[in-house]
């Protein structure tokens, strides 16, 4: 990468300190994948606009901290600096069907906030100036075309995302605790049943994995009691973790289990089996 | 380097991620490789340098480099992460940072000081009073600091402990400025020390005696000052939800009222994760020099051999050097390994997930058996239900063969291809099949559609591709 | 080899010079009306002879497409001007999604037989050529105009008239050695004809129970589709056609389908005009020829010989490397000669895998479990990757020791295996890829012996790690299949 200061600046964020394991650094953290686990970093975009706070992954008006924007409140951000910040959701209603506006009675506009992170990225090197941005003239609860005619338009600073020419996101984007807040209470909540299966760094799911004699992978649920590398291949089932919560559930490590011992009844991987074992 | 020529000074690394675990024990360094005659395996384990601390004097003992690499103790408790953030200085204009030692700082005054919070309950509530925050105030010495959440709506003298903050006391042996940050336990924490019914009456066993809540470490919260036990997020079915809440909402641990379509109240349940600051300040004469860092704490990372495909340091690569890639920024070599490395993290995270399951096929005959975005699209979308692939292609072993393959191509030298099947972050709302079947596949994006990459790691890969014709001439660009 | 099927088309494809073709075929309708068929073998009756036309487009797909690979593979080098390079970039990719197209071609004909209960057909033309109903001789040789009008003509619709017309024709008729080309569209009219009239081929011959059997878009498509393809370097450029694979379950979907490749060749309707391999191909001619105007020393492609071949063992060549058509080149440099080996191997090896996929039942659209189709289908996916990575070593790498490969380079082979016969027994056919994997295991390590460049080795040894992976899978196959052996004895 080309030595430039803010090159030099962001290769700080992979500093790797003594002793400290390559965990401790943000490329082993999820990030947008969901909420994530080791932060929901969504949550540095709440304040990106000054005067007012945003939902962390909607384009809703949640509080608003200056007088002058108080006709913002609980409305729904359209455009910013010209750019849409939702789009329409397309697709098939019935397999093989035509495409259609895929609307619903809860989203009768079949919009879709895109998130903030890579809409917002177009308009960080505006920061400390402001922008025009487009919101909905009255409040609303549901999504909102980005063609939605009743609009009101208003100037907003776009807030400096880093401390002045360092890599430290800045103080008053982001106060302790707002990066975590939006996880789950408690955080091993999440680990069963939500769409978040494919964690591969902080929560595998699919593991003791080996070619069975069809060719095809067999392997077990992270989360399954029983399993064990001497069941041979053919008979390795892995099980979906069932639909409706159902917390006691035999074959899977509980939520009980979880909280109570998660230490013990979780199991590092390691080359795709538990760690240490052949 | 004398602290009056000092002119500015950083904590590196600006964000560390601490991982919680009971064991007194942190997790001894390491070093992730890939093997050279193994490209397509998984990355090693190697042990590196560990500094082994005196958690009484604050003094750093050895710091040997061939201690075995375990994430539990003997015990079976979870070795925590707790990472060394290390104070930087600069004495000229240009960008030539050092660490800096005990040396270097005669003469001048340095302070610390640690504030985090977990601050989940106030975001569900929005009662500020359900705030959980740590303040060590600032200190000098290097006594190790236990970092203890507190919070109004706690019962007297209760608190969830966040962690520990030590400043470790240089020696001539280790004279570098650092402290270290020690993330809590990983407990959780509850609000009752019996188990409430979902309409506030108390369970009780088959005998008549109120049923105690094993899960919980303490009762901190006080329940009859705040409202997190029994506290609901009632999201009515095919109606809109309300819009304060978390996207996904719901998620805290708490059981249904059967009275209230979608309600799910809240067991009153904390947890010890936490993120915030640590500050310091240098005193130089009558000049004075700042600067924090951010640490959190989360979860451990599992599979520790294996990385996410868009990942926190993506973010904030994108937030600080942008969404679009300056001609000459990266040579063309550059850009191949970057998009090695998100291809070889395409096939990490494949090979821990069951790609089968997520693509929606039935399982036993039997369809819509997991949470995954077929069933996402079908249930807020009212998309058609049916698999992302064909499933007759999606088996784990056939995913990952091909996004090795893929990846041993950009080995050869071969620029990407594959620029036209990347979804762009503008055509998440694209559930057509063709739209559902761009990469990354099957997975879940902030926004609740389909993942896409960050922009700027994208345009790394498509900058990768513009070198098509002429692999070694250029690191060009448009 | 080629005459078996030459002498039957002998009465239908003469010479350029009698009357256009499309003038004795084309239908407007699918009637059984129209004009009298041509002479039909009278060895054949209306089903055997759609077959027959069918085996015969079958490999002219094929060959089209290694070609036009081949001429993809030559684009680039450090000679473009910097100010030109990204026009090059854009014609790789164009011409490399034609081949990608004419793979969808070749794929959706092989539905089209299974349809009708045909054998399917893998073979296509080698060099040397020797028959007179392909489009024009087969070679193996860089971009060039020459080349190019080639296929320009190759894919020209019927009615293709004009100055810009008769410049490329003429052009292409002496890139051909003035022997006669032919557009594929005579063939398709001629298909269409035969497989649309009920009194050629009785309803009887159609098997719409073997869709499961036939590839699909789902499976073979991979996303690649409208408006994606080349969509990053052509963004001001309108959507470029699907890539069409059709499964086929009646006389009306095989018509439609034939229809529907014959449109993406040569652009029959206005609509289709600006996509169609026709089109594109005479967008980069002209577009050639304005850059010429200004530069007249421009040239596009590395200095890639044709017909490269490599025999069984090493052997000094005296003859000088060349670029002439109608010429083969032996590579002789070492290095080189293992990895056009390797890429041999590896093309035979994705064919006999495209072969083991069409044979096995697939699977319907849903409710289904992935089979062993999926991993054949992978197989063939990886190996395509292989043999583009393959290739563009190859295009970077000498003929012959002694001659900088900026003076004379090699590119694939692409030399057809000695048979596309696969074995008749599932585990043998495994065992069949599972040779190639043995025999490319042999090249590899050869390769680590000798290549010094860091980037190869490192591709080398990704190469072998995935091999090595893949025939732990099919040993595991292979096994099962060998204990049901036993219990059945």
């Amino acid at each position: 990468m080309k030595l430039t200061p803010k090159n030099q600046t962001a290769k700080q964020l992979l500093h790797r300190s003594v002793g400290n394991p390559p965990s401790t650094l943000p490329d082993q953290a999820i990030s947008n994948c969901f909420p994530g686990l080791e932060f929901d970093f969504r949550n540095v975009w709440r304040r990106i606009f000054v005067g007012i706070t945003m939902h962390e992954a909607d384009s809703y008006v949640v509080h608003v901290e200056e007088q002058e924007y108080a006709s913002l409140l609980h409305c729904r951000i359209l455009k910013v600096d010209g750019h849409d910040m939702t789009t329409i959701l397309r697709g098939p209603r019935v397999a093989n069907g035509p495409t259609v506006d895929l609307a619903t009675p809860a989203n009768p506009d079949a919009a879709w906030f895109m998130e903030w992170s890579n809409s917002i990225s177009r308009v960080l090197d505006k920061a400390g100036s402001k922008v025009t941005c487009v919101f909905t003239a009255e409040p609303s609860p549901i999504q909102r075309r980005p063609d939605w005619p009743d609009t009101q338009t208003v100037e907003l600073e776009i807030r400096r995302f880093f401390e002045p020419d360092t890599p430290i996101i800045a103080r008053d984007l982001v106060d302790p605790g707002d990066l975590t807040q939006s996880l789950c209470s408690p955080w091993q909540n999440d680990y069963r049943e939500c769409a978040c299966y494919y964690w591969a760094s902080s929560r595998p799911d699919f593991v003791d994995v080996e070619a069975d004699s069809n060719g095809l992978s067999a392997g077990f649920n992270w989360m399954d009691h029983d399993r064990s590398l001497k069941t041979p291949v053919d008979e390795r089932v892995y099980l979906p973790d069932p639909r409706p919560r159902t917390p006691t559930d035999p074959t899977f490590i509980t939520y009980d289990q979880l909280f109570q011992e998660w230490q013990t009844v979780l199991q590092f991987i390691v080359g795709g089996k538990d760690q240490g074992e052949e | 380097m004398k602290a009056k020529a000092l002119k500015e000074i950083r904590l590196l690394p600006p964000l560390a991620i601490s991982r919680l675990g009971a064991s007194p024990e942190p997790v001894n360094n390491y070093d992730l490789k890939i093997p050279e005659d193994q490209p397509l395996g998984f990355r090693k384990i190697e042990s590196a340098p560990t500094l082994i601390v005196d958690e009484q004097t604050g003094r750093i003992t050895a710091c040997p480099d061939d201690l075995p690499v375990t994430f539990k103790d003997e015990q079976g408790r979870i070795r925590p992460v707790a990472p060394f953030l290390e104070l930087w200085g600069r004495t000229g204009d240009d960008d030539k940072w050092e660490h800096l030692t005990a040396d270097d700082l005669a003469g001048a005054e340095l302070r610390w000081r640690v504030r985090v919070a977990n601050i989940k309950v106030f975001r569900r509530t929005g009662d500020p009073h359900d705030r959980v925050e740590a303040d060590s105030g600032w200190f000098t010495d290097h006594a190790r600091r236990e970092l203890r959440g507190l919070c109004d709506h706690f019962l007297a003298g209760k608190f969830i402990s966040l962690g520990h903050i030590q400043f470790i006391d240089p020696t001539e042996e280790f004279p570098h400025i650092r402290a270290r940050f020690t993330p809590a336990h990983g407990y959780v924490y509850g609000s009752s020390p019996f188990v409430q019914n979902v309409d506030g009456t108390y369970a009780l066993t088959s005998l008549g005696y109120l049923q105690p809540d094993p899960n919980i470490h303490d009762v901190v919260y006080d329940s009859a000052k705040g409202k997190w036990l029994g506290y609901d997020e009632v999201f009515p079915p095919n109606q809109v939800q309300p819009p304060q809440a978390t996207i996904p909402g719901q998620i805290y641990a708490g059981a249904a009222n059967p009275n209230i379509a979608g309600s799910w109240v809240s067991r009153g349940y904390l947890d010890d994760e936490c993120d915030g600051t640590v500050e310091v300040s240098l005193t130089i004469g009558k000049r004075e020099l700042s600067t924090f860092a951010r640490v959190g704490a989360g979860p451990p990372a599992f599979a520790p051999d294996s990385f996410p495909i868009r990942t926190v340091y993506d973010e904030l690569e994108q937030a600080l050097l942008g969404p679009e890639i300056a001609p000459g920024d990266y040579t063309a070599e550059e850009l191949q390994q970057e998009s090695e490395e998100i291809i070889r993290r395409a096939f990490e995270t494949i090979r821990l997930m069951n790609t089968t399951m997520m693509n929606g096929n039935a399982f036993r005959g039997q369809l819509d058996q997991a949470s995954t975005m077929v069933r996402q699209d079908a249930s807020d979308a009212a998309r058609a239900f049916e698999p992302i692939m064909a499933p007759t292609i999606v088996d784990n072993i056939a995913v990952r063969t091909l996004h090795q393959n893929i990846f041993t191509s950009l080995r050869s030298g071969a620029p990407p291809w594959f620029m036209s099947v990347l979804r762009k972050f503008d055509e998440i709302g694209d559930l057509t099949d063709l739209g559902r079947r761009k990469m990354p596949g099957m997975m879940r994006n902030a926004d609740g559609r389909y993942l896409c990459l960050t922009r700027r790691q994208r345009e790394k890969i498509r900058m990768a591709a513009d070198r098509l014709v002429s692999p070694q001439e250029k690191g060009k660009s448009k | 080899m080629r005459s078996r099927q030459a002498r039957h088309l002998q009465s239908i494809l003469r010479t350029d010079t009698t009357p256009p073709a499309a003038a004795l075929f084309a239908i407007d309708k699918v009637t059984g009306e129209g004009p009298p068929l041509p002479d039909m073998s009278p060895e054949f009756n209306g089903h055997q002879y759609a077959i027959f036309l069918l085996h015969v487009d079958a490999g002219i797909e094929h060959a089209l497409m290694v070609q036009y690979l081949y001429a993809a593979y030559s684009l680039g080098g450090a000679h473009v001007p910097a100010e030109h390079r990204e026009t090059v970039e854009r014609w790789q990719e164009t011409i490399l999604g034609i081949a990608k197209e004419e793979m969808g071609h070749l794929i959706t004909v092989e539905n089209v037989l299974r349809l009708l209960s045909g054998p399917l057909n893998l073979d296509r033309e080698d060099f040397p050529f020797d028959s007179a109903f392909y489009p024009f001789d087969f070679t193996l040789e860089r971009l060039t105009l020459d080349s190019l009008s080639k296929y320009i003509y190759a894919e020209m619709p019927a009615d293709w008239k004009g100055k810009l017309a008769e410049q490329v024709k003429k052009r292409a008729r002496e890139a051909n050695h003035d022997e006669p080309l032919h557009a594929v569209h005579e063939l398709f009219d001629l298909m269409i004809r035969v497989i649309g009239d009920p009194a050629l081929v009785p309803d009887e011959y159609f098997r719409p129970e073997t869709v499961s059997q036939q590839a699909s878009w789902s499976e073979w498509g991979r996303g690649y589709a409208h408006g994606a393809r080349g969509s990053e370097l052509q963004r001001d450029q309108p959507r470029t056609p699907d890539l069409i694979i059709r499964t086929v379950d009646s006389r009306a979907s095989a018509v439609e389908a034939l229809r529907a490749i014959a449109e993406q060749g040569e652009a029959t309707t206005m609509e289709m005009r600006q996509h169609s391999h026709f089109e594109r191909f005479l967008a980069i001619y002209v577009e050639w020829s304005k850059i010429l105007e200004k530069d007249p020393r421009f040239d596009p492609s590395r200095p890639v010989v044709t017909n490269p071949v490599v025999e069984d063992s090493l052997r000094p060549v005296r003859e000088k490397p060349s670029m002439q058509p109608d010429l083969r080149n032996v590579i002789s440099e070492p290095v080189t000669f293992y990895w056009a080996h390797l890429l041999n191997v590896r093309y035979r090896l994705l064919l006999s895998a495209l072969n083991h996929a069409l044979h096995l039942a697939g699977a319907l659209e849903t409710n289904d479990q992935p089979t062993a189709r999926g991993d054949v289908i992978t197989l063939i996916f990886s190996e395509m990757y292989k043999i583009r990575s393959i290739a563009s070593v190859l295009v970077q790498l000498p003929v012959r020791p002694g001659t900088p490969p900026d003076k004379a380079c090699a590119g694939p082979p692409f030399q057809m295996p000695y048979t596309l016969e696969i074995p008749q027994r599932e585990s043998d056919r495994w065992r069949w890829h599972r040779d190639m994997l043995f025999a490319s295991r042999g090249i590899l390590d050869a390769l680590l012996k000798l290549e010094k460049d860091p980037r190869r080795r490192g591709y080398i040894a990704a190469l072998k790690e995935s091999d090595a992976d893949l025939t732990q899978v099919m040993n595991r196959i292979i096994a099962k299949s060998e204990k049901r052996a036993e219990v059945l004895a």
